[in-house]
């Protein structure tokens, strides 16, 4: 007889030993340590050096040398609450948020047909999503800048289609960036969603339609639950190191606008503000974590009704 | 590195009937030498010579330091920070080759700001040897203290270097220099332009969306205060404000602000104008005749860099020694050959491949020279003010 | 018997894959054109590839990038399964700290913390090199392969566990024979992803590298500072070859070696469970 112990332990309880009961402890004090390595890591090489640069943040600092001052401060945080830097924010979670929708749709079918495939298919379908990310990103960025330059090898194409005539408008404008972004972040929305889709019983699948259920039902019913964790992990992966991006609008955009990523950066490696720089990944970290772990709680609840 | 094929120079085409290359540093009269020496004359009397100091006979021969021996005994890596091939082909393995026991290596630097570069430096204290860095980031990093101070008397080459660039770059040997102006394609517009004032006006008007931009803030911010009849180097408020205005009014023509392949656009011909370096555009006209350089009326902003000896460097003798290495006429030469950028030692032009010498873009007209303004180190609050400015150029 | 799959997804799907592969194929063709300045096609020629593998420089940085990647990929992924494993059946409030950890990781610029772990390890005197950087790396790609392979954890049912346990199966031996190999899947592909996000960095591997480790992301960075030239295009489709052969490799060594990972990748072995 097995007892459910608490949240869900695979070892059973029983009683009336002793013995087992020491070996529950120590199973529980074993799993514990499993945490170890992650939280070990996290505290010594992030934790430490966040503390550092949030201590950065309340400081001044002495441009000649870029040493800096700790001397309590608040004017690194009400600085970024100029309309210089609040458009470049915007800007960069409008992009995020193409990124996330665009990589979804275009990744859940992808992620969908690789799950499917026999067995032997999906390890070189994977690998073939895979490949040209193990090229340079500066590579790859220019591969498709000079894809899409006015007139270059899609122009040719489209040009000998009869479908356009001049030069190819992609490069430097917003559309140009848009595919970058979609191009660099796709592999993210897919592979997690991969991962969870490919639990999905084939012969769930099969039998649905037998059973009279619609594709739309068939859908909802016995793909979309085991989806759900591909599908947070996925938009998770996407939007958020797109709002960070800054080198595909530098590159593909003609350097014309200016993202939040830029701003970070720009602060820490052009003008050594490393003060205003914490400020404003602290600050953009807090309030995108919290939307984070309000999503996150929601997915957790939807994951409960898969097991 | 392999030698990529470019047209020989003088030196190269001899190099074959040396038997050594001391043939040169010993200055025994070759039938080169004897070929060159006509050619000095003509380059003196067009008053080159009067502008960048030419001496000599000695500045064609080169000096060796003094102190080689004591540099031939060290023994170890020097690390050089620079950009990848920013020096000549064979350079670094013939100085190797000359000092057994030491082996050069280069690491990538000054990609991501010169914040960053400065930083690298710091927290890596005898890690690094020489540094590459332009006028303000030296004048930081001497201000931080990571620089070891010049050595000029184990560097006699350094004489070679015009004054003008010796005193703009107090903290370091004066390699190379680059000036801002524009380029058009004759082909593509009815226009002749010669100032920044017709590119402003009428030029980003007319031809809007084709005009391409390098990405340089100092570069940029300097070549619009010139626009405007203002110093490279001004601190006044209301000077960078009409700079900011100037630039925002031209923003909207542009097709890019270029982080790489600056005149590639132009080449194409997808773009008509492009502002970029002088000697990126002498390299673009090798492939597109029709490209035209402007060295406007108004003046240019300029950058200036060099070799710093970074403080806490074990093979500070060696680093001197390859400083003047460096700086021997046929080893420069060989450097500018490799990037074509414009020089600052003038002894080395009869070794510097015709192509280059006598490029409109790059050929010293003293008369340009006087126009164009070196970018000078302005301090913490100024380097911050206009930082704040670029950015919100880059953000309108 | 499998039913034919239907026509549109698959079309769909090889139309993204050709997506994928245009600027792969344009990459490629820039790193045998002859014309070093890449606007016309001037000729096939192998000189970059060449030019690039006489290097000693280029050498160098290759083999410090992939020395990189594989250890920071091994420890990540170590720590993200542990870590995994261990979330899952965590108190609610220790799991929330634990996701508030994991999310910051990815949410924070990247920039920001290195400068702090240049900053640490100078104080501690740790010296800086593909050790460093690993560091760096980890945490990052830790973060990454963690939320992957939750997302793979929370659609296994723990029955499976439990019944091997009332089997008489212990912890261990459930977890090794169950677990994992379901897990597997999550692990690889976690894994051939991070490794395309070390090869990427830059900005702690700039920081961290000391003077004797320099992959080769900031080296291109570097090259492309004037011309994208086609040294730079074929030392990236380098690169890609030598990663796509590395774990073609290893794919064959686990058809040697009939475990679950043999088996996910369906090369030989036994029959699935």
């Amino acid at each position: 007889m097995t007892a459910d112990v608490g949240n869900g332990s695979a070892v059973s309880a029983r009683a009336d030993s002793p013995r087992r009961g020491l070996r529950a402890r120590l199973g529980r004090a074993a799993h514990h340590l499993l945490a170890l390595p992650s939280v070990g890591w996290t505290v010594l090489f992030f934790l430490a050096p966040l503390a550092i640069l949030l201590l950065y943040s309340f400081g001044t600092q002495n441009l000649l040398t870029f040493q800096v001052q700790f001397g309590w401060t608040l004017s690194n945080y009400t600085g970024i609450f100029q309309s210089l830097y609040i458009k470049p924010i915007l800007r960069s979670f409008e992009l995020s948020l193409f990124a996330t929708l665009a990589c979804l749709v275009i990744g859940f079918p992808v992620a969908y047909t690789i799950a499917r495939a026999r067995r032997r298919s999906q390890a070189i379908l994977l690998l073939m999503v895979m490949i040209p990310f193990w090229t340079s990103f500066v590579v790859r960025t220019y591969g498709i800048y000079n894809l899409v330059s006015y007139n270059g090898p899609l122009y040719q194409l489209l040009h000998a289609l009869g479908l356009v005539h001049g030069y190819l408008h992609v490069l430097f404008t917003p559309i140009g960036v848009g595919i970058g972004i979609v191009y660099t972040y796709l592999p993210l929305m897919i592979l997690p969603l991969f991962v969870s889709l490919e639990r999905i019983d084939p012969a769930l699948l099969e039998a649905a339609p037998d059973l009279g259920a619609t594709p739309t039902r068939t859908f909802r019913r016995v793909i979309l639950p085991l989806a759900v964790p591909g599908i947070f992990a996925g938009c998770i992966l996407v939007a958020i190191p797109a709002t960070g991006e800054y080198v595909i609008p530098v590159i593909l955009g003609g350097g014309k606008t200016l993202m939040f990523g830029n701003v970070v950066s720009d602060q820490f490696l052009n003008l050594g503000d490393y003060p205003f720089g914490a400020a404003m990944s602290v600050a953009l970290t807090f309030a995108l974590l919290i939307v984070l772990m309000v999503l996150r709680s929601r997915s957790y609840k939807a994951e409960q009704r898969i097991t | 590195m392999v030698e990529i094929p470019r047209p020989l120079a003088i030196w190269q085409q001899e190099e074959s009937a040396l038997s050594s290359v001391d043939d040169l540093t010993e200055g025994r009269l070759t039938r080169r030498s004897a070929l060159v020496a006509g050619a000095g004359g003509l380059l003196a009397t067009s008053g080159l010579a009067a502008l960048l100091d030419a001496g000599s006979a000695d500045a064609l021969a080169g000096r060796r330091s003094p102190i080689l021996a004591s540099a031939a005994a060290q023994a170890g890596t020097l690390t050089i920070l620079t950009f990848p091939g920013w020096y000549g082909p064979h350079e670094f393995a013939n100085f190797d080759k000359q000092h057994p026991g030491i082996t050069i290596k280069t690491a990538v630097s000054g990609t991501t700001g010169a914040a960053a570069q400065i930083a690298q430096i710091e927290t890596n204290p005898g890690a690094f040897d020489v540094t590459l860095a332009g006028v303000p980031v030296s004048s930081q990093m001497h201000a931080a203290g990571v620089l070891e101070p010049l050595k000029t008397s184990q560097i006699p080459n350094l004489k070679l270097v015009g004054s003008t660039f010796r005193k703009s770059l107090p903290y370091g040997i004066p390699t190379d220099f680059g000036k801002t102006g524009y380029g058009y394609r004759k082909d593509l517009i009815t226009e002749r332009p010669t100032t920044w004032r017709e590119l402003w006006t009428t030029l980003a008007k007319k031809y809007s969306g084709k005009i391409t931009m390098l990405k340089y803030d100092s570069d940029i911010q300097g070549t619009a205060l010139k626009y405007l009849g203002y110093s490279v180097n001004t601190k006044s408020k209301s000077q960078l404000q009409a700079m900011q205005n100037a630039l925002l009014k031209l923003k909207p023509h542009l097709q890019a602000i270029l982080e790489t392949d600056y005149s590639k656009a132009l080449i194409e011909g997808t773009a008509v104008i492009a502002i970029d370096y002088d000697y990126d555009i002498a390299a673009a006209q090798k492939h597109n005749k029709n490209i035209v350089w402007v060295a406007p009326k108004e003046g240019m902003a300029a950058y200036l860099e060099g070799w710093c000896a970074l403080k806490g460097s074990k093979l500070l003798p060696t680093v001197w020694e390859l400083m003047n290495s460096h700086l021997a006429p046929k080893n420069y030469a060989s450097f500018i050959n490799n990037t074509g950028s414009a020089f600052v030692e003038q002894s080395a032009t009869r070794y510097i491949s015709k192509s280059i010498v006598h490029n409109p873009s790059l050929r010293y007209d003293p008369v340009a020279l006087k126009r164009v303004e070196f970018e000078k180190y302005l301090g913490p609050t100024q380097i911050a003010y206009r930082g704040r400015l670029w950015e919100q150029f880059l953000a309108a | 018997m499998r039913l034919r799959p239907p026509r549109l997804r698959s079309i769909f799907t090889s139309f993204v894959m050709v997506f994928l592969y245009a600027p792969i194929v344009t990459v490629i063709v820039y790193s045998v054109n002859k014309d070093p300045l890449l606007i016309h096609w001037e000729g096939f020629t192998t000189r970059w590839y060449k030019q690039a593998f006489n290097d000693p420089t280029v050498r160098q940085d290759v083999v410090t990038t992939l020395k990189v990647a594989a250890l920071s990929t091994a420890i990540s992924l170590t720590i993200a399964v542990t870590a995994a494993l261990w979330a899952r059946r965590a108190s609610h409030r220790w799991r929330r700290a634990f996701d508030g950890l994991t999310y910051s990781r990815i949410v924070l610029p990247e920039v920001v913390f290195a400068l702090g772990l240049l900053v640490l390890l100078g104080k501690l005197h740790v010296p800086f090199g593909v050790g460093a950087i690993v560091l760096g790396h980890v945490v990052f790609n830790s973060a990454y392969a963690t939320v992957i392979i939750q997302a793979r954890l929370a659609t296994l049912n723990e029955t499976l566990e439990e019944a091997a346990a009332d089997l008489g199966a212990s912890r261990w031996r459930a977890f090794r024979r169950v677990t994992m190999p379901l897990l597997l899947p999550a692990v690889i592909v976690a894994g051939l992803l991070i490794v395309s996000f070390s090869f990427d960095d830059v900005i702690v591997s700039q920081f961290l590298g000391g003077n004797n480790a320099q992959p080769v992301s900031v080296l291109i960075l570097g090259m492309i500072h004037l011309h994208v030239t086609p040294e730079v295009n074929a030392i990236g489709s380098g690169l890609m070859l030598i990663t796509l052969l590395t774990f073609s490799t290893a794919g064959l060594i686990t058809v040697l070696w009939p475990t679950g990972a043999g088996q996910f990748l369906g090369l030989g072995g036994r029959a699935a469970e």
